[in-house]
This record gives structure tokens, C-alpha cells and sequence, in this order.
């Protein structure tokens, strides 16, 4: 085989996570035209994004944490709970709306850097971050006494509620937020830094890049991620509950892995989480058109994640081999 | 004989939480050390422990079974079903058969498909969460006859037909653990995986037995907690994942693979059990008993980055005598 | 597999004949015979990438070879696995070595064995382990230790002690005193002839040529694939067998000489780190290349690893040009002018997975962004001019890199230093996992970066790279540096000597 054959053949194997992600997306398109006429329209997609928009906001800046190969973390539904509490006390305090959103972001923070520093000294991001979550539910529903918290004014909900050329705010910064974050982990040093940290962290250490300093910046930025969900929520409902994001870490792990991120980290993609975030929404919207019990739509992400995830690891290992 | 201790050092300082957890709780509240409360308490060491137990095997093997949850809701609704038409004994027999398969044929996916166990049983936490939906139809389900829930949870002295259970699972992995070359071969895949495997170890064997293991233990805990309240419910066990691994960290068991003990881990849930117990008695609310669960959780993984490894210790130490140096020399040069 | 029965004939207890295995291109064996009968020990030594460690290989079943014949008590034997060659009764104490440290002496010598047992009271372990303990010295420890608060010669020890416990017939050690203190070295000397005298075959692979004559009964010789007819110690000299070792020169592999070197880049003053007994004092110029050399163990690869950051230094200073470089971290060497390869690439000198620009460019992010932003074509151009450096076909550029040969991989480990003005390299094991084509063309490569102003130190355990490629010389052994001499100085008997056996040299 000459080299030039064997640069095509790489080449197409190394496509072949990304044309996974898309086949599974025509795929579900196509199932969902075929089957229910309705699931196909502008109206049903715009829908389906915009319920994909929050998990998608929370997954796309928590890709990074993966990118990094720090794996994931459990902590962004308790960080997107405290700061829709944080933003409702703040606003119920009279707080004006842009310090309100200064000091929660501010607050998210801290949250991310506290956890990404202790990953970055060695500690397991997985456990790490789940006791981190424990104690940030803890510690709200301590200070809220377990109770919903009220903006009490209306000063704060154009953030969750207006709609600019009638796509919802939600739907506008999952959109660019995606194209925020594709850009930095493309173009960037940032991002080059990060990914070469994921794909092998002695060689990014010995090719002077900061390992430390990635795993810092990638928690602070997922955290900051969450804390968005967390007001968008709050301004929109003109309430925060603590338990308002159950379950949002694991979607939103679901949309990275369904989006084809290596686990062990090095390789991902902000756009293709976004379409693993809107892929489940696509899929638990049909599912719902179709009449599914919610039981079987669970099980059927599940599966998703399951048959996604063993496809990728097939794949990339048949691609190292050889 | 060259002395070299045999046990890890952090083993009393463990031992020694326990200890002080245990007089404080007792010294501040008397009735602590009531019949009824050591009762209580491991009641709650039964359902902690036997999940931990589940978490600790599969983390000894260097791996992470987060599905227990899943697993012990599907196997309490399957249970709560069944109880009253089979019986208590065959109920959690079976139960226990149905936790094997489904742990051995996750270990074994994970071990032919070279995936990452995090992954994957995220994957089935998520649906099994989804199938423990669908057989309840979406609703708790409801034992008619309470007769039998109160066989499980009928008090003998402190302790009960559930923690007794629970003490014979104890006893019985760690028997499997210690006394088997199964057993060993979890440890040393934990350990040092490519060292087994070049001493000739079957990476399979031990993949699968942790995670039947894994299986096994959730489903009792599961088949056990539900068939005791009487019920079953699609979402229950959604928390168990935290204070499980919490308890086994805390018992000494090490997120680096390799090591820890059986006996660590009911230390270590006995120890979370007792601060919870105690923190209850105190008047103290649910989610104070989550803080609580994720501060002991970071100090224990603060004490294993500082003690555990010791690499880590001379970095801190480097780090420390850097800047000491700095301040002397740059700083302060006269003192 | 049935137990052998031993010594029915005059034939040797394993005798292999013309085994031949490549990889690839390289022809790690070609046509080699080797033997080793009861109670002997047969010393196996030859440059690196003569064969031997392929040979070791196959015996332990780790291979199958593409030809020859395996011959064991007599019969033809096959081995589909490592399982079988150690049922047939043959074991190899690896360099990595193959013990769980988190368990205990005991289940570490009986870890893995299929044919105990599956009870494991760990007294009763500890009672079963002793006998074999004791066999290699260890009586002072009790079996219930983790083997973690172990030395690495007790360890190795312990290696033994399981192969003893598996009745191994054939024990092969592959080279077992690379990294021990002299004291160890007895320790495990013992052993072996212990191991001598229950009759057993011992294979014992080593560098170190004074243990050739301690030790062993025979030697055979490996060279470019090929084996010596086995010699027997008594009647041979030291000088002889290195003759043997080197045999003709490898011409038209180096490049020719560069003109004179300019001024002084590099100083190492009084270095002591990890593995180095004695402090290293060094002097680099531009344009030259130095070739440090040494066995595994002989400290240096860690006066490199030091000088990069790496490892930590105890003491000492290094300057590149009049500035001192903080022994913090690589960060720190890299923003001094040092770049460094690493002996083990696919750990901590490549990215896998990312693609050949991605690597070639890594160390060098400040010059292909402009306020943090990267630019395509710098990133483009500065990989192309690394590319045409290092003759990497410009067509894989895109190809994430575990996808290329070693050669390539070793030429993007070591020519992504070359992006960013460099002004010392240093490459531990520049050739290692390279056919000999590569091997050629990354000498050329390195010469030519030298002729451009950067100084160049090499670390090597192959003597024939140092004389071909450096100018200057020097030779480690133990952790002491034991002459630095010029090209012209030295000759491959000398530098032999030097590194393997230094008291005679002297």
C-alpha cells in the first residue's frame, strides 16, 4: 500500500466519530419523518432546541472538563441550583440586575476553581465534584431553609422570558455559546492547550504547557456554565428551588458522550456536544409525540448512551491499533 | 524479622475517627447508646453499608460502579412484587440471582469492549433508572401484607433480620476477598493492572466477579430496604452513590485501586452512620446530613491526596521549603 | 502440558534453532540459534537491538516467531502464549518488573499461578511463600509485608522466589542489575548460582560484562539478528569478547563531522540528582554533539532529565548562555533555550492522538499565536520547515501520530524542538524502536541542527550511535562519570570498556 493510500484510509477513520454523530442525527431525523409527520417542522425543531438549550448551555462549557481528561463533573446541577437561589435572594434584595448577575457568576466561580484546583493537585474529579455537590445542597438548603426563594419583581425577566426575533434568549445563547466555545477550543491557544492536556498529560507538561492552570480554567468555565442555566432559570420563573436541576449533570454528561468526547480526554468537540445535547432532546421529543411512558424514554437514553459510547471506544480503539 | 508495618498506617487515624465520632455523639446525647438507638443505627449501617460494600469492590478493582442506584431500585420494585406470592427467602434469593447476572455482564462488556467502567455504568444508571420506571408503571408500588416487611425489620436485641443479612454479606466477601485467588486477583488488577497481567492474571475473571459482586450487593440492598418500608418507588436510591462512596473512602478504600479492606468499609459506614445518626438526634434536618456526608467526603479526599501519596507529600514539602527559602533569603535576609 | 522429563540425552535442555522474527522492516532475529543445558548458566549479551530482548520474547511466549525451531527436554514445543511457555517450565524476571505492589510478598509469588489452589488463607500463604524466600535470601521479611516497602533488588528477588514457586525449569533473567547498588548486585549473584546448582537452566541477559565472567558458564554472542556459537567463559578475555559485541562498523549510517564548535551554551556545574553519585561538571558548544554513554541505570539518562527539569536537582547549577535555568519545571528549561526527548515517547514525548502539526508545533504555541489566537499558516509553515528537516512526509501532517511508523514518531518527538530557535537538545535514546533507514536519517537530521548553532547531548546505551555521531564523549557507569574524552580519543574498546567494566579500563 503506497503512503498515499494509507493517508486516505486514516483519514476516513479518522472521521469516522464525527460521521457517527451525524449518522445517528439523520438517523433520528429520518425515523422521526418516516413515523411522525409532525416531528419534522420548524416549529417541533425550534422547540426541541430550545428544551435542549439549558442541559445544551450546561453540557458545551462542561466539554472542556472533558477535553481536559478530567472526565466530568456531578457538581453543575447543585452549582445551577445555588445560583438560581443566589440570583433570586439577590433580586429579592433589591439588588440591581447586573450586580445580581456579577456576584453569582462571581460565586460560580470560586465553586469551579475550588474543585478544579483539588483535581489539579490530584484529587478525582468524579469524587471530587460529588462531594463538592453535596455540600453546595447542603449548605442552600441550609441557608434557604429548603424553601423556594423569590425574585419578588419583575425586573429580571427579559432574561428568561423575551424573544428576540422569536427565538427565545435561552435558544439564542445555547447558539452562541456553542459558537463561542467551538471557536476557543479550535482556534485558540486555550483550546490547543486543553485538548493536548487531555491527550497526554506528561507530554503537555513536558512540552511546557500548564496542566494545573488548564484544570482550573476548565472547572471555573463549566461552573460559570451552570451558573448561567442557573439564572436563566431563576429570571424566568422569578424563583429559585434547590431542586429545580435534578438530574441536569447526568443529561448533560449524556449529551458529551453522545456527542462523541473521548472519555480519557484529548479529543471532543464544543458543536458536537450541542448536537448530542439536542440529539436527546430530539430523541425524548419523538418519544414523546409518539406516546412513550416516561420510563421507556429514560431506558431508551440510556441505551443511547450505552450504544454510543461502546461505538466510540470501538472505534477509536480499532484506530490506535494497527 | 525486619519490621515494616503490615497495616496502612491512615488505619487508625480511620479506627480513631470512628472512635471520637462515636464518644462525642454518645458523650453529647444520652440517649445514644440506647438499645433502641444501636438498633437504629445499624439498621442504617445495613442499607449504608451493603451499598458501600457494592462501590468499594468495584473500586478496589480500579474501577467505578456508579449504577448501583439503579440497580438496587430495580431490584427493590422486582422484589416488593414477587415477596408476597414467593416468600421473603426466595424473594431476595432471587433478587441476588438477577444482581449477578446483570453485574456479570456489565463487568464482562466492560472488560471486551476496553471501556471505561465510569462510562459505561453511567449508561445503565440511566437505564436502569428508565426500566425501574417501567415495571413499576410509573408508580410506587405497594406490599399488601406488612407482615412480611415486619419480619425483616422485627428487632432482635439491636439488631435485626436485615442487619444481620447485612453482617453475613460483610463476612462473606470479606472471606472471598482475603481467602480466595478471586478474590486476591481484584486486588492485584487494582493494584497494578499491567503487573497482574504480566504475572498472569486473567484481566476477565476479576472484572467480571467485582462487578457481579457490585451487582449482587445492590440488588440486596435494594430487594432488603424496600421489602422492610413495605414499598418500592421508581426513583428511590437516586442519592445512594454519595454517602456508598463516601463510606468506603472514608474506610480506607483507595480511589487509586489496590487497597482497602471489608472491615475498613463497615468502619467507614459505621462512622458516616453514627454523624448522621447523631446529627438526626440533634433535630438537624435531611440536607444538613448531606452537608455533612460531602464535608466528611472532601476531608477524606484532601487526607488521601496528603497521606495516601507520598509523592505528593514531598511536592507539598518541596513546595513548602521553596517558598520558606524564598521569604528567608528575598524577603526577610536578616532573619 | 506434561512435566518434561530432564536430561534424557546429551542435547542441551533448550536448544532453539535458527529462529528468525522481523517487525515490520527490521529483522530483530534472523536465523539465531541459541542453547542452555541443566545447571548452566548462559550469558546472552549484544549491542542494543541485536535481538536479544526478541529472543526472550519468544521463550516467554510473548511472540510467535516466524521461523525456527523450539526445542525443550528433547521434544519441539510451541508456545501460543506466555501462559503455555511458563506451563512448559520456562520464566522470565522482566526488567518491568511483574509484582502488584499493594499486595503482599506472599500473594505476589503465588499471584497468577493457575496451578495452586483457589484458597489463599493468608497465613497459610505466608507459610507456603517461606520456603521459597528463603531460597533467594529473603528470610529477613515476613510474607505478609506489601511489597511496595521493598526494595527494587528485593523485589527482583521476589520475581525469583515466584518462579521458583512455579518450578520453573529455564529461568531467564533480563538484565537483572541494571538499576541495583553493588550490594544488591551480590545479592542477586547469589541467586543465580544457587538456581546452578538445583540443576536449573539459567538464561542471564546482561550489559555489564564483568558479571559475564562472575556468573556465567558459556556466552552467546547476538549481533544485527544473528547468535555467536556459544563460548565458554574460561578461555575468554575481556577484549575479546567486546570484539565480538561490536564486529565491523556500520558504514554510511553516521554523517560526516562538522567543522570546529563555537562558543560555550551549556554548563553543568556540580550536579547531583537522582542516580548520579558523584557530581557532574559538563561544558557543551555550539555545534557539538556529546554523546553521554552508559547502561540503563548508569545515571545518564538522569543528569538529561535534571538539566530539562524533569527530575529534581540536589544541588548544582545549570546555564544556557550565562543564564541560569531554575530546576523548577520543564516550563522553566523550555523558556531557556533546552529542549528534551525523552527515552520513552509514547509516555511523555507524543500526543497519540492529535494530529503530526499538533505535535510539531506543541512546544512552540507562543510563535504560531498572536494574542492567543493560533495562526493556521504559522502553524502550517513552521510543521512544513520541521517536516522538510526531518524528511516527514508532508502528506501524514494531518495523520494523528500513533498512526506512524516508530521512525516517524521519533523524528516528530525530537523535530518538534526544532520550531522555535533552540539552543541545546537533549535526546535520551535518539534511535530507540528505529529501523535502521530512520536511524540514518535522524543522525543526519541531528547533525545538521548542530551545524545551525544549537548544542546537542545524547544519552545512549549504544556505543556504536556515540562513536558515530559525537564529538565528544562521555562515559557513565554507576551513577559516576567516568572520562570525557574526545571522538578521537576513544575507540569502541575503550568505550566499552569504560561503561560496562571501568576498573579494568583504567
Amino acid at each position: 500500500m503506497s503512503s498515499a493510500d494509507t493517508s486516505v484510509a486514516w483519514s476516513w477513520r479518522q472521521a469516522s466519530v464525527p460521521l457517527a454523530v451525524v449518522g445517528a442525527v439523520a438517523g433520528l431525523a429520518l425515523v422521526g419523518w418516516l413515523t411522525t409527520p409532525e416531528f419534522v417542522t420548524y416549529r417541533n425543531v425550534q422547540s426541541i432546541v430550545r428544551s435542549a438549550a439549558l442541559i445544551g448551555i450546561i453540557a458545551v462549557t462542561m466539554t472542556g472538563i472533558t477535553m481536559a481528561g478530567s472526565f466530568f463533573s456531578l457538581s453543575v446541577s447543585q452549582t445551577a441550583a445555588m445560583a438560581a437561589i443566589g440570583f433570586a435572594a439577590f433580586m429579592s434584595w433589591g439588588w440591581p440586575v447586573w450586580l445580581s448577575v456579577l456576584v453569582t457568576f462571581g460565586i460560580a466561580a470560586a465553586v469551579g476553581a475550588v474543585q478544579g484546583g483539588a483535581v489539579a493537585l490530584g484529587g478525582n474529579p468524579i469524587v471530587v465534584t460529588l462531594a463538592v455537590g453535596a455540600v453546595l445542597f447542603g449548605t442552600g438548603a441550609w441557608l434557604t431553609d429548603n424553601k423556594t426563594v423569590r425574585t419578588g419583581t419583575d425586573a429580571a425577566d427579559w432574561i428568561g422570558t423575551s424573544r428576540p426575533l422569536g427565538i427565545p434568549t435561552q435558544t439564542w445563547t445555547f447558539i452562541l455559546i456553542t459558537v463561542l466555545a467551538a471557536t476557543v477550543l479550535a482556534r485558540t491557544r486555550f483550546g490547543r492547550e486543553l485538548t493536548l492536556v487531555g491527550a497526554n498529560r506528561l507530554a503537555a507538561a513536558a512540552s511546557g504547557l500548564r496542566p494545573g492552570k488548564i484544570t482550573l480554567y476548565v472547572f471555573t468555565v463549566s461552573s460559570l456554565g451552570a451558573a448561567l442555566a442557573g439564572i436563566f432559570t431563576a429570571a424566568q420563573f422569578g424563583q429559585g428551588r434547590l431542586d429545580q436541576f435534578d438530574g441536569a449533570d447526568i443529561d448533560s454528561i449524556a449529551a458529551i458522550l453522545v456527542g462523541g468526547a473521548a472519555i480519557q480526554g484529548g479529543e471532543g468537540s464544543a458543536l458536537r456536544t450541542a448536537v448530542g445535547a439536542v440529539f436527546i432532546a430530539g430523541l425524548q421529543n419523538l418519544m414523546v409525540l409518539r406516546g412513550f411512558s416516561f420510563g421507556v424514554r429514560i431506558l431508551f437514553v440510556g441505551l443511547a448512551i450505552l450504544v454510543s459510547v461502546s461505538a466510540f471506544t470501538v472505534l477509536r480503539n480499532r484506530r490506535q491499533m494497527t | 524479622m525486619r519490621s515494616i508495618q503490615r497495616v496502612d498506617p491512615t488505619a487508625w487515624a480511620r479506627l480513631g475517627l470512628f472512635v471520637a465520632v462515636f464518644l462525642v455523639f454518645s458523650w453529647r446525647d444520652d440517649r445514644f447508646f440506647t438499645t433502641n438507638n444501636v438498633f437504629t443505627i445499624f439498621e442504617g449501617f445495613a442499607f449504608l453499608g451493603l451499598a458501600a460494600l457494592a462501590v468499594g469492590v468495584t473500586i478496589i478493582a480500579g474501577e467505578l460502579d456508579l449504577s448501583v442506584g439503579s440497580a438496587a431500585a430495580v431490584a427493590g420494585i422486582i422484589s416488593v412484587s414477587v415477596v408476597e406470592e414467593i416468600g421473603l427467602i426466595p424473594t431476595v434469593l432471587l433478587a441476588t440471582l438477577i444482581g449477578i447476572a446483570y453485574g456479570s455482564f456489565q463487568g464482562y462488556l466492560i472488560y471486551r469492549l476496553r471501556i471505561q467502567s465510569l462510562v459505561f455504568t453511567l449508561g445503565t444508571l440511566i437505564g436502569l433508572r428508565g426500566l425501574a420506571f417501567i415495571i413499576s408503571g410509573e408508580n410506587t408500588v405497594v406490599m399488601g401484607n406488612l407482615e412480611i416487611a415486619h419480619t425483616v425489620r422485627r428487632q432482635l436485641w439491636i439488631f435485626s433480620p436485615f442487619s444481620l443479612v447485612t453482617l453475613a454479606c460483610f463476612v462473606g466477601v470479606a472471606l472471598f476477598l482475603i481467602n480466595t485467588r478471586f478474590g486476591r486477583e481484584i486486588y492485584a488488577v487494582g493494584g497494578g493492572r499491567q503487573e497482574a497481567i504480566a504475572a498472569g492474571v486473567p484481566l476477565v475473571r476479576p472484572l467480571v466477579l467485582a462487578f457481579a459482586l457490585s451487582g449482587a450487593l445492590a440488588a440486596v440492598t435494594g430487594a432488603l430496604t424496600s421489602i422492610k418500608s413495605g414499598s418500592a418507588g421508581p426513583a428511590a436510591f437516586e442519592t445512594l452513590l454519595l454517602p456508598a462512596a463516601t463510606a468506603a473512602l472514608i474506610g480506607g478504600v483507595s480511589l487509586l485501586g489496590g487497597r482497602g479492606s471489608v472491615f475498613g468499609i463497615a468502619i467507614g459506614a459505621l462512622t458516616l452512620r453514627f454523624i448522621n445518626s447523631g446529627l438526626s438526634l440533634g433535630g438537624a434536618p435531611f440536607y444538613i446530613l448531606t452537608l455533612a456526608t460531602g464535608i466528611v467526603l472532601i476531608v477524606a479526599v484532601v487526607l488521601e491526596l496528603l497521606i495516601g501519596r507520598p509523592e505528593l507529600r514531598a511536592r507539598w514539602r518541596r513546595w513548602r521549603t521553596e517558598r520558606g527559602m524564598g521569604l528567608r533569603t528575598s524577603h526577610h535576609p536578616a532573619g | 502440558m506434561a512435566r518434561l522429563s530432564a536430561g534424557t540425552s546429551s542435547e542441551p535442555y533448550l536448544r532453539v534453532d535458527a529462529l528468525s522474527k522481523a517487525f515490520g522492516s527490521i529483522q530483530a532475529l534472523d536465523r539465531a540459534d541459541f542453547e542452555v543445558g541443566h545447571g548452566e548458566v548462559m550469558a546472552l549479551v549484544g549491542e542494543n537491538g541485536a535481538g536479544k530482548s526478541t529472543l526472550v520474547k519468544i521463550l516467554a511466549g510473548m511472540y510467535p516467531p516466524d521461523s525456527g525451531r523450539i526445542r525443550l527436554g528433547g521434544s519441539d514445543v510451541q508456545f501460543g502464549g506466555s501462559t503455555q511457555s511458563e506451563h512448559a517450565g520456562i520464566a522470565v524476571v522482566q526488567q518491568e518488573l511483574s509484582l502488584v505492589p499493594s499486595l503482599s510478598i506472599a500473594d505476589n509469588v503465588f499471584l497468577g499461578d493457575t496451578r495452586r489452589g483457589w484458597r489463599t488463607r493468608p497465613g497459610a500463604l505466608a507459610r507456603a511463600a517461606a520456603p521459597y524466600l528463603e531460597q533467594v535470601g529473603l528470610t529477613e521479611l515476613d510474607p505478609r509485608v506489601p511489597v511496595e516497602h521493598l526494595s527494587v533488588a528485593e523485589r527482583q528477588l521476589i520475581e525469583v522466589a515466584r518462579l521458583l514457586a512455579r518450578d520453573a525449569r529455564v529461568v531467564i533473567f533480563d538484565e537483572p542489575t541494571a538499576a541495583l547498588a553493588d550490594r544488591e548486585i551480590q545479592r542477586v549473584k547469589t541467586v543465580v548460582r544457587s538456581l546452578r546448582e538445583q540443576r536449573r537452566s539459567i538464561i542471564y541477559v546482561t550489559h555489564r560484562l564483568d558479571e559475564v565472567f562472575d556468573l556465567a558458564d558459556r556466552v552467546t554472542v547476538f549481533r544485527d539478528g544473528r547468535s555467536s556459537a556459544p563460548t565458554a567463559t574460561g578461555g575468554l578475555t575481556l577484549d575479546q569478547l567486546i570484539s565480538m559485541m561490536l564486529g565491523g562498523t556500520l558504514e554510511g549510517l553516521f554523517p560526516e563531522r562538522a567543522t570546529a564548535p563555537g562558543t560555550t551554551v551549556l554548563h553543568i556545574q556540580n550536579l547531583m540528582t537522582d542516580n548520579v553519585t558523584e557530581p557532574v561538571n559538563l561544558e557543551v558548544r555550539r555545534g557539538e554533539i556529546v554523546g553521554l554513554a552508559g547502561q540503563l541505570g548508569s545515571g545518564a539518562s538522569d543528569v538529561l532529565r535534571a538539566v530539562a527539569g524533569h527530575q529534581p536537582r540536589v544541588s548544582g547549577t545549570v546555564a544556557v548562555s550565562g543564564r541560569t535555568v531554575p530546576p523548577t519545571s520543564p516550563a522553566a528549561a523550555i523558556r531557556c533555550g533546552i529542549g528534551y526527548s525523552s527515552s520513552d515517547r509514547k509516555r511523555d514525548g507524543l500526543f497519540l492522538q492529535r494530529s503530526v502539526v499538533e505535535n510539531l508545533t506543541s512546544p512552540s504555541l507562543d510563535h504560531v499565536t498572536t494574542a492567543g489566537w493560533l495562526r493556521p499558516r504559522a502553524e502550517r509553515s513552521m510543521s512544513d520547515r520541521i517536516a522538510e528537516t526531518f524528511t516527514i512526509d508532508r502528506l501524514r501532517l494531518g495523520s494523528v501520530a500513533g498512526a506512524l511508523s516508530g521512525g516517524n514518531q521519533q523524528k516528530i518527538a525530537v523535530g518538534k524542538w526544532t520550531g522555535h530557535p533552540l539552543e541545546v537538545l537533549l535526546i535520551d535514546e535518539p534511535t530507540r524502536g528505529v529501523d535502521v533507514g530512520a536511524r540514518a536519517e535522524i543522525y543526519r537530521h541531528l547533525r545538521t541542527i548542530a551545524e545551525q548553532g544549537t548544542a546537542i547531548v545524547i544519552a545512549t546505551s549504544d556505543s556504536q550511535e556515540i562513536l558515530g555521531l559525537a564529538d565528544t564523549v562521555v562515559a557513565y557507569f554507576k551513577g559516576t562519570q567516568v572520562s570525557v574524552r574526545r571522538r578521537t580519543d576513544t575507540d569502541s574498546l575503550l568505550l566499552t570498556r569504560e561503561i560496562t567494566h571501568p576498573q579494568e579500563a583504567a
